[in-house]
């Protein structure tokens, strides 16, 4: 009865449900301009037939972080992709990503579980030696990933998952176009394949 | 409720509760034990190597979490949806229905997670073994069938509040769970733009564990606070509230600190940086509130266990949530911390802080009921050294799990990220550093004591109270709506409140009415020890509503909700009648007492009262003569009261103050 307005039950049923509202009004906003934003084709997320291109991590000075750079062309496995044939190569790989639950050790944008290495940059790790053996590289490793074991000295194997060659192909593929990803210069501080530090 | 029959009676939707709360605390089990395997796998990378390797093991883990929760948070929303609505639950045999449909699947789920493990990179694989995407790994079939129990359970919650009464905490619920039901679809699809995918896959996570399930805690501990210490709805439903604004204020658009690295754009570092910043504040509005709740009830009541848990919950979120939440969602720091062990850190201490210390207090407070509305305060058959020790070790474990991965993060970040840029042989740098395999080797220990704790907290849930005889005499939910019914239609039913309640709430009113009721300093403050409790509650009310004035009066009796009025009045009406005889000269007294005719036939012939008829007997002559001259000039209202007053003469009131006051108060 003589509570003061701010401490009044009634006053804040008030104040809750207009922020909640507000907030959810400027989330929906925001969504939009973000999704625009991500979509395949954006600036900060190319399109799928990026994989036929040479993609690099390179130091912006005007955004201060280090950001990707699409370069000239270098297909995948040698074999230029139409922009359909890419999509479908490279959602077949995001699918065996997916099946093969490689989230709940790896991160994909720094996402998932901390067992194994993050692979949002993996296509352009300097641990595939150089630029020319990459892809053997990473097909023999996905293929037989214990015989092939990158633990640096910590014990840790990917056990084998029965991948195909082809679904081997496609998580390459995916990885390729992941790479390609503006993600506001994370990682931090990056090496790519083939550039001295 | 009647104290002496051993069984008590559990409405439909709690014994649906309790079996939620069976299947939440053996999943909470199997989360420790795929969680150990998964730590331990750290230390002996070949441990089960191709048999159950980490990922399934982690999946397990972060999995059965999150169902656990689910099934903690469904059960104590069913355990006190017939108490807040005052109405039995709507569609009670299609709940109990769901709950066996939504084990089943449960069950199927993990028995694939852990013999088929993982699928070709098809569309079956996603519908039928494992989806892939952390935290919602469950494949589309089962996100149909958890969406529909979603939407039972929600069925169920609105049309049980929208046949019976709302309250504040049941409309913050329904609303909530909307939220809650409509979150999950935005995790129900497949795209191959992984920027996309993640974008709504946090609109799942982040809004549902740092906003949607926060305010269903919030709903959840606000009832929780009513039951165990009695503390006023007003209070806990206008912090809910507060609770709610900061909450949603800040966790909505706080999801931007999980947009820094994902390919969105980059204005989502100032939203998501500012808005995670305040994240914290609704966390330590809980702390103050709850923590200032039970010092204002000094801590007393019937429930020890459900207590300290509660406790647990408020500093546990503030802490695991809030700060260890906001060490790294500033995206300066997040650079370099994400997707580290710092994250880890975090999840462990928030979630078990946040959500699993009140889903405890929940089934504590359940199985008080369940076990007889028993005794579970101070002085346990056995010193409750079972629940203290679960509690004990299942913080220290939990706490010791976040330090010891708060020091492997640390390495993490500096020497992985800072010093090695990021690179695979950074990664195993850091993870091959001492200081690294320390941390993952006392997260270890610490998750076996987390064990510990489990299993004696389970032990203690299966026996606590089973020798109990004492009762722990709860006030009656809904008592006080019949109440006021009553009391509308001229008749007050003879309800004891709750004395033992009463006594604890009581403490305010000793300063002027003594401790035993019998008010000594100032004559003008009435004697209450032994006053009918029905007239003690009237007049409460009356003062509450302004009906009756008083100025201190009318202030304390605002602050009263109507079970803190029954409690009190029952307390005084049950304190001894120990005032001594007063002395006054003899003729006023006869004079007083030929006049006192007039009021025995309502008052009694020792003034001793009835019902809404006042003792008189034992009062100070000064304040009864004062009530006589308020009714005669009207301050004091009632009908009866003021036409008699009118018939008297001033010093009628002085020889019949003094005849009543000289009145002993034996019977």
């Amino acid at each position: 009865m003589n509570t003061v307005w701010w401490a009044r039950e009634d006053s804040w049923r008030k104040v809750a449900i207009w922020i909640t509202a507000l907030m959810t009004v400027v989330l929906i906003f925001l969504t939009f301009d973000t999704v625009a934003d991500i979509s395949i084709g954006s600036k900060r997320v190319p399109h799928y037939s990026v994989i036929n291109k040479q993609i690099g991590y390179t130091f912006d000075a005007g955004r201060n972080k280090q950001v990707p750079v699409i370069g000239g062309e270098a297909p995948l496995f040698g074999k230029r992709l139409s922009e359909v044939e890419a999509e479908a190569l490279v959602t077949h790989g995001k699918k065996v990503v997916q099946g093969r639950n490689c989230m709940n050790c790896h991160t994909l944008l720094g996402n998932g579980a901390y067992y194994a290495p993050d692979l949002t940059k993996a296509w352009l790790d300097p641990a595939w030696g150089t630029v020319g053996a990459r892809e053997r590289l990473m097909l023999a490793f996905l293929l037989d990933p214990a015989g092939n074991a990158r633990g640096y000295g910590s014990g840790r194997r990917m056990p084998d998952l029965g991948l195909s060659e082809e679904e081997a192909r496609a998580v390459i593929a995916f990885l390729k176009w992941m790479s390609s990803i503006d993600t506001n210069g994370f990682p931090y501080n990056f090496t790519p394949l083939g550039e001295s530090r | 409720m009647n104290a002496d029959s051993g069984a008590v009676v559990l409405n439909g939707g709690q014994r649906l509760a309790l079996k939620y709360f069976s299947v939440a605390i053996t999943l909470f089990a199997a989360q420790v034990i795929f969680g150990l395997l998964a730590a331990s796998q750290y230390l002996v990378p070949d441990l089960l190597y191709n048999l159950l390797d980490f990922n399934v093991n982690r999946m397990v883990h972060i999995n059965a979490l999150v169902v656990w929760m689910l099934y903690g948070f469904i059960g104590s929303a069913y355990w006190l949806l017939e108490d807040e609505s005052g109405h039995e639950i709507v569609g009670l045999p299609l709940a109990n229905f769901v709950f066996w449909l939504l084990t089943a699947a449960v069950g199927i789920v993990v028995v694939v997670y852990l013999l088929v493990q993982s699928g070709p990179g098809d569309d079956f694989t996603l519908w039928f073994i494992n989806e892939g995407r952390e935290y919602i790994e469950a494949p589309r079939w089962a996100d149909i069938g958890i969406t529909f129990c979603m939407l039972v359970f929600f069925y169920n919650v609105a049309a049980t509040f929208m046949r019976g009464r709302w309250s504040g905490i049941g409309g913050v619920l329904v609303l909530d769970l909307v939220a809650l039901a409509g979150l999950y679809l935005a995790g129900m699809f497949y795209t191959t733009n992984i920027s996309m995918d993640q974008f709504w896959w946090w609109w799942v996570i982040h809004l549902w564990v740092e906003a949607t399930w926060e305010v269903l805690v919030g709903c959840i501990m606000a009832w929780a606070l009513m039951q165990v210490l009695g503390v006023r709805r007003r209070i806990v439903q206008t912090w809910l509230y507060i609770e709610v604004a900061m909450m949603f204020g800040s966790g909505i658009l706080g999801l931007g600190h999980h947009y820094f690295w994902i390919g969105t754009p980059e204005y989502w570092f100032s939203i998501g940086g500012f808005f995670s910043a305040l994240e914290p504040v609704p966390l330590v509005a809980m702390v103050v509130h709850s923590v200032y709740d039970a010092g204002a009830h000094k801590m007393r009541n019937a429930n020890h266990p459900a207590m300290a848990w509660i406790i647990a919950h408020t500093f546990g979120n503030f802490f695991g949530a809030g700060v260890w939440g906001f060490m790294h969602t500033l995206p300066q720091i997040n650079l370099y911390t994400h997707g580290t062990q710092w994250s880890a850190s975090h999840g462990h201490f928030a979630f078990f802080g946040a959500y699993a210390t009140i889903i405890i207090a929940m089934i504590y407070i359940a199985l008080q009921r369940q076990r007889g509305n028993i005794w579970m305060g101070a002085d346990m058959p056995d010193g409750g050294w079972k629940w203290k020790w679960a509690l004990g070790l299942l913080n220290l474990g939990v706490v010791g799990m976040t330090i010891a991965l708060m020091i492997s993060g640390f390495e993490q970040a500096f020497i992985e990220r800072a010093v090695e840029g990021s690179t695979w042989a950074g990664y195993f740098t850091a993870q091959n550093h001492p200081w690294f395999q320390q941390g993952m080797i006392w997260r270890f220990i610490f998750g076996v004591v987390t064990a510990c704790g489990l299993t004696l907290l389970v032990w203690d849930l299966l026996t606590i109270g089973r020798r109990e005889t004492r009762r722990a005499l709860q006030p009656v939910a809904g008592v006080v709506v019949v109440l006021l019914l009553l009391l509308a239609a001229g008749s007050l039913p003879a309800y004891a409140g709750d004395t033992a309640a009463g006594r604890s709430k009581a403490e305010a009113c000793a300063g002027c009415h003594g401790d035993d009721g019998i008010s000594v300093s100032d004559p003008l403050v009435p004697v209450l020890a032994g006053q009918s409790a029905d007239y003690l509650a009237v007049q409460l009310m009356a003062f509450r509503q302004g009906v009756r004035q008083n100025e201190v009066m009318n202030a304390m009796a605002e602050e009263l909700s109507d079970s803190d009025i029954q409690d009190l009045a029952a307390f005084f009406a049950a304190l001894p009648a120990g005032a001594e005889a007063a002395s006054a000269p003899p003729p006023m007294v006869a004079r007083g007492k030929a006049k006192y005719a007039a009021c025995a036939g309502c008052h009694g012939l020792k003034a001793e009262g009835d019902g809404m008829r006042p003792r008189l007997a034992g009062q100070s002559a000064a304040y009864t003569l004062k009530q006589m001259r308020d009714y005669a000039s009207g301050a004091r209202r009632d009908p009866v009261m003021e036409g008699i007053a009118a018939a008297f003469h001033d010093d009628d009131f002085n020889h019949l103050a003094e005849y009543i006051a000289s009145l002993t108060r034996q019977q």
